[in-house]
């Protein structure tokens, strides 16, 4: 490894829980989330010779991560998350300590879970309380599209809370 | 409950515990990356382009010292074939350099992904029919003039037309199913995913 790699390693500690929360939203299973967190570190050291110190930092890690947990070839080997969707909870994102409405938060997953990976994307920028413009800046798209798409998905989601599979 | 209100606490929930990344981490996590799909697919393209240059001196030393005509054609052939897939090996390269995720923007990322990959498989199937159109063709038109060689007249007419219409037929049968082969073999190879990909784009509205 070259030798700014304790920068690196520096910046992966400070911005763990944020790698984290996307493995959580795009993987179910324990193995996965850990096979996908693995895969976004190291597209992001791969990715770190160019990363300019100007530009946020959270954008360039929100575009690496979802740009391996959407678009990444090995993707195709990982289980769909539909597979194993059902009428058990899943395992994934539920926290442990989710209060009193746990059952609210554990529907509110599971249509989360429902929803296509781009549609995820822009419920994690969303969750993450990114503005319209950085999260324009992440997907490449306009900022309006970015209002209609959220818009979409806000709706999308209450309808499979009212009307869940 | 609504996403505002899983907006309120989403970062307040406790992530998986997960020991600090170290130097160390970092290296078994590169040495690991060597088993990617990925690199393995990379992997075998380059061991398959240093054959496929291996392959052209041997096409040379035809060319240079055997005297039959026949095999210094196929030879000239074969060493065109050779140049052919050198140019799609260095495609598909590159377009698997672009599949690897980089810090572009989501859309500008999965365009540039499926358009190399678009680009590979035209080229694959271009190149796959051409060589077998390529290989019929000289086939037939040596054998043409073999029988030029030993017969005359209205029999060498008769055995032309014979070896035409024998050619044709095969040529169509052999094309129709390499064509079915090679579209099945493309997409269990690249379809699904630029299927994927392309599906991303459609939703990100581009």
């Amino acid at each position: 490894m070259p030798l700014d790699s304790a920068a690196f390693v520096a910046l992966i500690n400070a911005h763990q829980a944020l790698i984290q929360r996307v493995c959580r939203l795009y993987c179910q299973g324990a193995d996965d989330r850990q096979d996908l967190y693995q895969e976004i570190v190291l597209q992001l050291w791969r990715a770190y010779p160019h990363y300019e110190p100007r530009a946020k930092v959270s954008t360039w890690l929100y575009r690496v991560a979802l740009n391996v947990a959407i678009s990444d070839l090995r993707q195709r080997t990982r289980k769909p998350s539909a597979a194993r969707f059902g009428d058990t909870m899943p395992d994934l994102a539920l926290p442990l300590d989710a209060g009193p409405d746990a059952d609210d938060l554990a529907q509110l997953y599971r249509a989360i879970e429902r929803l296509s990976e781009v549609e995820k994307a822009f419920v994690l920028l969303y969750l993450e309380e990114r503005t319209y413009e950085e999260i324009a800046d992440i997907l490449g798209i306009t900022q309006n599209n970015v209002r209609v798409k959220m818009h979409r998905v806000q709706e999308k989601l209450r309808q499979l809370l009212t009307h869940p599979a | 409950m609504e996403l505002d209100d899983l907006r309120q606490r989403w970062r307040q929930q406790p992530t998986e515990p997960t020991p600090p990344l170290t130097s160390e981490a970092m290296q078994a996590y590169l040495n690991q990356a060597a088993n990617s799909p990925l690199l393995r697919i990379r992997r075998n393209a380059r061991y398959e382009a240093i054959f496929t240059l291996l392959l052209l001196p041997v096409t040379a030393g035809v060319l240079l010292f055997v005297r039959e005509t026949y095999p210094r054609v196929m030879a000239l052939w074969l060493m065109l074939v050779c140049v052919g897939l050198l140019y799609y090996f260095y495609h598909k390269l590159r377009a698997l350099d672009q599949l690897r995720p980089t810090a572009q923007a989501l859309q500008q990322q999965v365009i540039q992904q499926t358009a190399g990959l678009r680009h590979l498989v035209q080229i694959y199937y271009r190149f796959t029919m051409l060589t077998l159109v390529g290989t019929f063709g000289i086939g037939l038109v040596m054998q043409a003039l073999r029988f030029a060689r030993n017969e005359y007249g209205l029999k060498l007419a008769g055995m032309l037309i014979v070896l035409l219409a024998a050619y044709a037929l095969i040529g169509w049968f052999t094309y129709g199913l390499m064509r079915r082969f090679t579209h099945w073999y493309l997409q269990r190879l690249y379809g699904q995913h630029i299927d994927r990909l392309e599906a991303v784009l459609r939703e990100l509205g581009a």
